[in-house]
């Protein structure tokens, strides 16, 4: 080529100092960003991977699962976090802290597929490196905790669950939020533990985890804080205050948070809960004799705020007043009001669900009853009023003296519980929906399906409390059928299991009972 | 008119056929830097990409585009104005000595000794030039949004709105740049002066506008679905294949708008001076 001579004078002229500048303006942070480029890189093509996994398959096995998991872990491979303390300016710092975020990140990734894979094992392995890499960094600690916590839950290591939230309480001190809009999901771990041991069916627990949750929340009261987080936190400890029925408590602390909404405009957002909570409080207070006062705040509300989640809520504690008081065409009127307008919310819509198919029996319309009770647990899978449903169609044919219908409705719930299974075997409310196929059996007379059940939660929920139930009555029944091998078995597998039991002693003393005989019946356990 | 559409279909066929590298190099000394800059911001990943490419975006843009994959979202932006920069100021020295090497068969002074010496002073009204059309790119540009961008978003539904106002965007550009493609060929000329090449090449830039505006685009056509992909289907790309197809397509488009742009100077140089011999 014939390089003309004006180049050389053109690379003196423009490049050098073009690529010197650029070279130097990068210098410093530059490794840093660089390596966070990397990472994020090989981030975003372990999601495209799993996308495209998951694009054709949308349950992928565990093999496919734990090979997803490897691309996640090459972010950790490839990429070395750099140590925070290296960091010379505060930008150096921050870049650091983002690839660590981003490695930590990856590790929560093949935490969530090793789950997925159903190998809590190794997830909870990577949560814990999580753990160890993020340092001081609250953040990623605080992700990595809940997310072990889920897995925990997931995986019914329900102590643990709660051990770790505990100490979660403890360690990450609640974060002002921007706006009364955002809240702090450490806030809402007191009411997690109440309502995990309220899905056990272990109300004493439940019970005690709520008074520790007012405590919490005094606690933290008692330090000083912005406005929106202490009206954030007073206002949960009102809803612990109205759950225990602590009516003084409820009234003086509605009235400091009723002061601080109306001395800050940021606060505005807390109205449909402060008038949600007067009218709770109207009703604690006079709702026995007289439940028109409360009544009628409660409808206020939800036609003052009806887009705030307190609407539903006042119309189903208005639904549930007027029918304490046997006024059922007005409380029927308020939870159709509420499956209506409300049916995608999921604390009040089953419940309101079921109490209408309830009323609507009661006032003549079994066929529109029969129609909700059978939608319940297609809508509304997992939920208490799913769990009720199936068997309150059975109950009202035996009411009314239809035993073969009843007997026919019976066997129906026991394939809607199955079906349930089926449809998550590792949700939490499998252990009740097997309950329910015990309860089922034993409606319809069937020892050896009463067995059977009791045997399949032998072998699958073992330490959920309402397994003890199951285990003393399949050790009643395999007693009167004769099997008193199997119901030694039964006791015994309670004294091992339950040894915290209340009624323990009992157990022991029923186990001592039955006479050792032969080679105990195969219980599968 | 007949005659004067065979002259320049010849020019035109001249060019495209007498494609000399020896011509061609200063372009691709200009396409080389812009594949260099492609090729440091596809390893961002890297020290040195990041500490190159990277820092120049950071020294403009600051530190919100050098994520992944957010980066080749702004890629399309980062490389024209790469580009604008290579053509506008390196620009002004290269092109006039291709315009010199193509011009040399028919004019022998620049063979020899005058070729150092016209070149020299070349630089500074093409530079002018270059940055005259930047100024006017950005007055259409920002005349374009207010007035024509609004009017055609209202007249034509979402896909065929984006595309009216792209080739509108676009014609607009191209037309501009072609009242002052003649300022480098006159400013090559002996005795000519800073005013006098800016304004015989913009008289020139008037009198052959519809044949240069018509080299512009038969040139540019294999480039423009590539400049479109970039400049409406980077999203599309990005999600649906891969964050570094946009690099890939951009790549594609600077050579072919290179190769575009050196036939373009070549037939409007032969078109200049055949239309200057038939004056004569």
């Amino acid at each position: 080529m014939n390089r003309s001579p004006g180049i050389t004078r053109v690379s003196r002229s423009w490049l050098i100092p073009v690529a010197l500048t650029l070279a130097l303006s990068g210098c410093g942070d530059t490794s840093l960003r660089s390596t966070r480029y990397r990472a994020e890189q090989l981030l975003w093509h372990a999601d495209l991977t799993e996308s495209a996994v998951l694009l054709r398959d949308d349950y992928p096995d565990s093999t496919t699962l734990l090979g997803l998991r490897a691309p996640y872990l090459d972010v950790a491979k490839k990429v070395e976090v750099p140590p925070l303390s290296a960091a010379t300016s505060k930008e150096e710092s921050t870049l650091a802290i983002d690839v660590m975020r981003l490695v930590g990140n990856s590790n929560l990734q093949a935490a969530r597929l090793a789950v997925q894979a159903n190998r809590p094992d190794l997830g909870i392995e990577n949560m814990k490196l999580v753990q160890a890499m993020a340092g001081n960094d609250t953040l990623m600690l605080r992700r990595a905790d809940f997310f072990l916590v889920g897995t925990l839950r997931q995986y019914k290591r329900y102590e643990e669950a709660v051990a770790l939230m505990k100490t979660m309480l403890e360690r990450y001190p609640p974060i002002t939020p921007q706006t009364s809009k955002d809240e702090d999901a450490i806030l809402a771990i007191p009411e997690s533990i109440v309502r995990l041991y309220r899905d056990l069916n272990d109300s004493t627990r439940a019970n005690a985890a709520l008074n520790d949750a007012g405590a919490y929340y005094r606690r933290v009261l008692a330090t000083p804080h912005s406005p929106i987080l202490d009206a954030q936190v007073r206002a949960r400890l009102i809803r612990v205050e109205l759950e225990q029925g602590d009516w003084n408590a409820g009234l003086r602390d509605v009235a400091i948070l009723r002061r601080m909404a109306s001395a800050s405009p940021a606060l505005k957002d807390l109205e449909p809960e402060i008038r949600y909570s007067e009218a709770k409080l109207v009703m604690m207070h006079t709702g026995k004799q007289n439940p028109n006062e409360a009544v009628a705040l409660f409808e206020k509300v939800a036609k003052d705020f009806p887009k705030s989640p307190f609407a539903g809520r006042a119309l189903m504690d208005a639904a549930t007043v007027l029918e304490l008081h046997n006024r059922f065409p007005e409380a029927l009127n308020y939870y159709r009001q509420v499956t209506t307008s409300y049916g995608n919310q999921p604390d009040i819509a089953p419940p309101a669900t079921f109490r209408r198919a309830m009323l609507e029996d009661r006032l003549g319309n079994w066929e529109q009853a029969k129609n909700l009770l059978d939608g319940i647990p297609v809508r509304y899978p997992e939920t208490m009023a799913a769990l009720e449903a199936p068997i309150a169609i059975a109950n009202r044919y035996a009411r009314i003296g239809q035993g073969d219908a009843a007997k026919q409705a019976v066997r129906k719930a026991i394939q809607t519980y199955q079906g349930l299974i089926q449809r998550d075997t590792t949700s939490g409310y499998t252990p009740l929906y097997r309950w329910s196929i015990v309860r089922c059996y034993g409606l319809l007379g069937d020892d050896q399906g009463v067995l059977r059940a009791v045997d399949e939660m032998v072998r699958r929920d073992m330490g959920h409390p309402i397994t003890a139930q199951a285990l003393l009555q399949g050790a009643r029944i395999a007693h009167q059928a004769k099997q008193d091998d199997r119901a030694r078995v039964y006791l015994q597998n309670y004294v091992v299991n339950y040894p915290t039991s209340p009624i323990l002693a009992d157990v022991k003393k029923q186990l001592a009972r039955i006479p050792a005989r032969g080679t105990a019946t195969k219980t599968g356990s | 008119m007949h005659r004067n559409f065979r002259v320049a279909r010849a020019c035109g066929v001249e060019a495209a056929r007498d494609f000399q590298w020896n011509e061609y190099a200063p372009f691709a000394w200009i396409l080389g830097a812009q594949l260099l800059f492609l090729l440091l911001a596809l390893n961002l990943g890297t020290t040195i990409g990041m500490g190159t490419a990277g820092a120049a975006v950071k020294l403009f843009a600051g530190d919100a585009p050098l994520h992944y994959p957010t980066f080749f979202l702004y890629l399309p932006n980062f490389n024209s104005w790469v580009e604008l920069f290579l053509y506008t100021f390196p620009g002004s020295i290269l092109i006039p000595i291709s315009i010199a090497r193509i011009q040399a068969p028919m004019d022998p002074d620049l063979q020899g000794a005058g070729f150092k010496g016209r070149v020299k002073r070349a630089w500074l009204p093409t530079l002018v030039a270059g940055i005259l059309t930047l100024l006017l790119l950005g007055v259409w540009q920002w005349a374009f949004n207010v007035a024509l961008v609004p009017l055609i978003r209202a007249s034509f539904p979402g896909l065929q709105a984006n595309a009216g106002i792209w080739a509108a965007s676009l014609i607009g550009a191209y037309c501009l740049s072609a009242l002052f493609l003649y300022v480098p060929i006159l400013a090559l000329q002996p005795d000519t002066t800073l005013v006098k090449a800016l304004r015989e090449g913009f008289r020139e830039g008037l009198r052959l506008f519809k044949w240069t505006i018509l080299y512009i685009f038969i040139f540019a056509l294999p480039a423009l679905p590539f400049l479109m992909a970039i400049q409406l289907g980077t999203a599309f790309m990005a999600e649906r294949m891969r964050p570094e197809m946009i690099a890939v397509v951009i790549a594609i488009y600077a050579i072919l708008i290179s190769l575009a742009t050196y036939l373009t100077y070549a037939a409007a140089a032969r078109l200049h001076w055949a239309s200057q011999v038939e004056e004569a």
